[in-house]
């Protein structure tokens, strides 16, 4: 790890500091918590999260909507409105740095250079009133100090790179004037037009046909294969990941429930939730039968329930559930559980 | 942004409440953020006391406020009155309270005929579309070209003046000017705001069952397209109390011995200098009169935006 | 483009000739006498009358006196003042006073309302944000009449800052300067009000934060990524306004006597100058639908999603 602090005047143009990954590890999220303190009172978002994630790898964050993965994203890219969301405990490092505890304009100018994110709905995530050329041009303005012509020039190969047609002539079309899949694709010209060393990909498919998804997520796999970048893939979609990822962290509650690679996972989930998550995706080899959905609903983040969150959705759930949380900890080697019987569920 | 996160983390809470909190409609959403608003409060209570002012003004003073004590012209607050007296002698007290008839008349009667016209003719745009549409719109281009106080002036002024004889036939003058000239603006909105909700599956679906013309108006469209009606019809009430004392400002609406406030702070705003008591009273209830209403407009808007809570 | 400018002063056409028959008519059809007071108390002089008929038109079916009366304004021709006045004269001599006023008022709400919007809406819910959010409704609610009453004695009379009337034909940018803040007085607490709305709005939006998440220094992400949109809407009200300026002129004119389009337009509804009244209100209606196509256009270079094709 070394990191070279230029203190002389540390501007956009030469950001001043270089941020060099130990063993190729790139980011540490370590027991992380994130609340939002509302008029109803805290909502506990993110309840102790912790991962890895190193050159080259790939993980995906699985969940339901308001389990916490998207504030995850958002906590590591230091986008969260705060207040109202609170970080009141852990460590976000990137190359050994906490960017928790970095003054705001040194991590200001991580967004971009080292850690980048796309969004899920492209067209209200790209601003309406700019040419989509514009957009992309401005990292390199704002960040590298590049005069508006060579931006805009670097922007059109950007935007051939992600394959869109006729990228010169489009250069000064509007985010409105793309289709919805090229709209996405813009979004990741400008998420990794300065090369970071890790993207955060929020949902980059949900708003897409199911084609264009496909299509989206191969240029995404390619684009990391290439720039051996860190991806961090956060969907409630099991189909998208299982091609891309190489590994799996499910979340529940604010939790990790299941920690595992992706093959494992999938062949022998060790969580009920995640059983049922599987269980839930249409087969065609089952077809006819009843498709199994997981009951109940997540629980209400401001009353977690005590014992296992999981509790009171859970088919197997007994006295020790309802009373006794159980930690993420290591069932067989390499695949991390939280549930009182994990081997059970991993051998059923 | 984050904003839909807290709303992705709140989202949960009505559900394990259980069925009663999962029937929540929009509008008992809307009363419920209406009820902790103390915006709404606030203005509900002046309305309340100004319509009272309005309906039953005697039950504020004993007074007559065309009681003309000219030995005690232009006395300050206090002496012997609330609010002092002007330069005919009247108690100030009594004439703003009596001043609150005029301004809440053409205020709700304007609002309601512009509210019918504009409401109506917005409908039948929005519903029919086509020619219905492209007249009306033009039409309501021709009336919203002219400036309301100008139009106004020119209307009020070519009346024949017998009317001026009788109160409430004055009022109606002001109102038919105000209602005349005012209702394109609600017309437009409307007109936008039906449709907007035409296309909507729900109307789609009572089409295609036959439901007749009046009912799928009556029981899917209006109550979809009325809110903005209401909200900006609120504000606009306050407005037309704002028109209405200009008027009788510029000596056009009301006449003495009609009591208006506009026609005090016409007489008093001569006096400024040395007897500053004349205007203030009847400014201020003129102004929390017209804030009230745009307050209740405002508190209304917020509650039914679920945006802005 | 083009075309669609071609197409919208095509659609004026009907509107200034609906707004001006309906102008002509309440001036000249209405049961109001044209000849009343036009002799002092008594009744004119049937040869008078007679003449004045003739010359106005007024013996012919109002149909058939509108035509006469747009012949005639086709080619330029205003017809004359009751005094025997060329009411184009009087225009030329007015008109630009008003506009300098309107136009003053208009980039005094402007410049100070986006201002104060900006600010507000970046510091939400702070001390200034509250103060604001409260004197503006102060101010929108207090009618204009008062505002400019209060101004002129405070201001001019008191304080000595401004001067209290105009006193010449053609006022100085400094004389007109408190009428125009007067004017101003209500849109800019509109104008801070919408910025500070449309900002916050905007500031929620997914494209600030992306910007965010691009590592944009905050200024650049609200100064230009969301104020930018924000400032849509403003525009458009900005644009609107100018034509309610031009009518609130009447009161602000009157107040501080300054010589324009407002008070000769008042005086001349006053004394049944049909001419007067029609042809100003016609060159008003002009300019509003100019104005508003303008507008349109500069909102169609604004936001992009417009096509004007």
């Amino acid at each position: 790890m070394t990191t070279t602090q230029d203190t002389t005047t540390p501007s956009d143009k030469t950001s001043g500091v270089t941020y060099t990954p130990e063993d190729g590890l790139l980011l540490e999220v370590e027991d992380l918590y994130v609340e939002f303190h509302t008029p109803d009172g805290i909502a506990t978002a993110i309840n102790g999260v912790s991962f890895d994630l190193h050159q080259g790898e790939s993980l995906a964050i699985l969940g339901e909507s308001g389990s916490g993965k998207s504030v995850t994203a958002q906590a590591i890219m230091g986008i969260l409105d705060m207040p109202p969301a609170v970080i009141p405990g852990g460590h976000i490092r990137y190359c050994g740095q906490d960017l928790l505890s970095m003054p705001e304009d040194q991590r200001r100018r991580t967004r971009g250079p080292e850690v980048s994110m796309i969004f899920q709905d492209a067209l209200s995530s790209l601003n309406p009133v700019f040419p989509v050329g514009w957009q992309i041009a401005e990292m390199f303005r704002m960040h590298r100090g590049v005069n508006k012509s060579d931006a805009l020039e670097q922007a059109i190969r950007l935007m051939e790179r992600v394959q869109i047609p006729a990228a010169r002539d489009r250069v000064k079309a509007y985010p409105h004037q793309f289709s919805g899949g090229m709209r996405q694709r813009i979004m990741i010209a400008m998420a990794i037009a300065l090369d970071p060393a890790v993207l955060i990909a929020d949902e980059p498919t949900t708003a897409l046909d199911v084609t264009v998804q496909a299509q989206i997520m191969a240029l995404l796999d390619e684009l990391q294969q290439e720039r051996q970048m860190g991806l961090i893939l956060i969907t409630h979609d099991l189909g998208v990941v299982a091609d891309v990822a190489d590994r799996i962290a499910v979340m529940y509650a604010g939790r990790f429930v299941e920690k595992a690679d992706v093959v494992e996972l999938y062949s022998a989930p060790a969580h009920p939730y995640t059983r049922g998550l599987l269980e839930s995706i249409p087969r065609l080899d089952q077809k006819g039968q009843t498709l199994a959905a997981i009951g109940g609903l997540p629980p209400n983040l401001m009353r977690i329930p005590p014992g296992c969150p999981f509790n009171p959705r859970c088919r197997r759930a007994e006295d020790v559930c309802r009373r006794d949380r159980p930690e993420l900890r290591e069932v067989v080697p390499g695949r991390f559980a939280a549930c009182h019987f994990a081997e059970e569920v991993i051998n059923a | 942004m984050t904003d839909a996160a807290v709303a992705e983390v709140t989202v949960a809470e009505p559900r394990e409440g259980g069925v009663r909190e999962e029937e929540r409609s929009l509008a008992s959403d809307a009363w419920r953020a209406l009820r902790g608003n103390p915006v709404f409060w606030v203005s509900a209570v002046l309305i309340a006391v100004f319509t009272l002012m309005a309906i039953w003004p005697s039950l504020f003073t004993n007074t007559d406020p065309r009681e003309a004590i000219l030995a005690e012209s232009r006395s300050r607050p206090g002496d012997g009155t609330w609010f002092g007296r002007d330069i005919q002698g009247y108690d100030i007290y009594a004439r703003c309270i009596y001043g609150a008839r005029a301004s809440i008349l053409v205020g709700v009667m304007t609002t309601a005929m512009a509210v019918a016209i504009g409401g109506g003719i917005g409908m039948i745009s929005g519903y029919l579309g086509g020619a219905w549409d492209a007249t009306f719109s033009r039409i309501g281009d021709i009336f919203f070209s002219i400036p309301l106080l100008l139009g106004a002036i020119i209307f009020l002024s070519s009346l024949p003046e017998f009317f001026n004889d009788n109160y409430f036939l004055v009022i109606m003058k002001v109102v038919l000017a105000l209602a005349f000239l005012g209702w394109p603006s609600l017309a437009r909105l409307m007109r936008s705001s039906v449709i907007q909700v035409k296309p909507n599956d729900y109307v789609q679906a009572a089409r295609a069952l036959g439901a007749s013309p009046s009912r799928i108006i009556r029981s899917h469209i209006l109550p979809n397209s009325l809110a903005p009606l209401i909200v900006v019809a609120t504000i606009s009430l306050g407005g037309y109390i704002a028109v209405e004392a200009t008027l009788s400002f510029l000596g056009i609406g009301l006449q003495p011995p009609a009591i208006s406030w506009g026609i005090d702070i016409s007489a008093a705003i001569v006096g400024l200098r040395t007897t500053p008591h004349m205007l203030f009273f009847p400014s201020l209830f003129l102004s929390l009169a017209v804030l009230g209403f745009i307050l209740m407009g405002d508190a209304v808007r917020d509650a039914l935006d679920p945006k802005t809570r | 483009m083009g075309t669609y400018v071609i197409r919208r002063l095509l659609q004026m056409i009907p509107v200034i000739l609906g707004a001006t028959f309906l102008i002509f008519t309440m001036v000249f059809a209405l049961p109001g006498d044209p000849l009343a007071g036009k002799c002092g108390e008594r009744p004119c002089p049937p040869a008078y009358a007679a003449a004045f008929r003739e010359k106005y038109n007024l013996n012919d079916p109002l149909p058939i006196q509108y035509g006469k009366y747009v012949g005639n304004l086709a080619q330029g021709d205003f017809g004359e003042t009751t005094n025997g006045i060329k009411v184009i004269d009087q225009l030329k001599a007015r008109y630009p006073i008003t506009a300098q006023l309107a136009l003053m008022a208009l980039a005094f709400e402007a410049i100070i309302g986006i201002t104060v919007g900006v600010f507000t809406g970046i510091r939400r819910g702070g001390f200034l944000d509250n103060l604001v959010l409260i004197s503006t409704l102060v101010v929108i609610s207090i009618p204009v009449f008062v505002v400019g009453g209060l101004s002129q004695y405070f201001l001019g009379v008191r304080l000595g800052l401004f001067p209290v009337t105009v006193t010449s034909a053609n006022p100085t940018f400094y004389q007109l300067m408190l009428p125009a803040m007067v004017l101003g007085s209500i849109s800019l607490a509109y104008i801070s009000r919408l910025t500070r709305t449309s900002l916050v709005e905007n500031l929620r939006s997914d494209y600030v934060r992306t910007a965010t998440a691009k590592g944009l220094r905050r200024r650049r992400a609200v100064g230009l990524h969301a104020l930018r949109n924000s400032l849509i809407p403003v525009v458009t009200f900005i644009g609107f306004d100018f034509g309610f300026l031009l009518g609130g002129a009447i009161v602000t004119e009157a107040i501080f006597n300054i010589p324009g389009v407002g008070g000769y337009l008042f005086r001349s509804i006053r004394a049944r100058d049909g001419a007067s009244v029609v042809g100003t209100v016609t060159v008003l209606v002009i300019v509003f639908l100019f104005v508003n196509l303008l507008v349109d256009l500069l909102y169609g270079l604004l936001d992009p999603r417009i096509s004007h094709d």
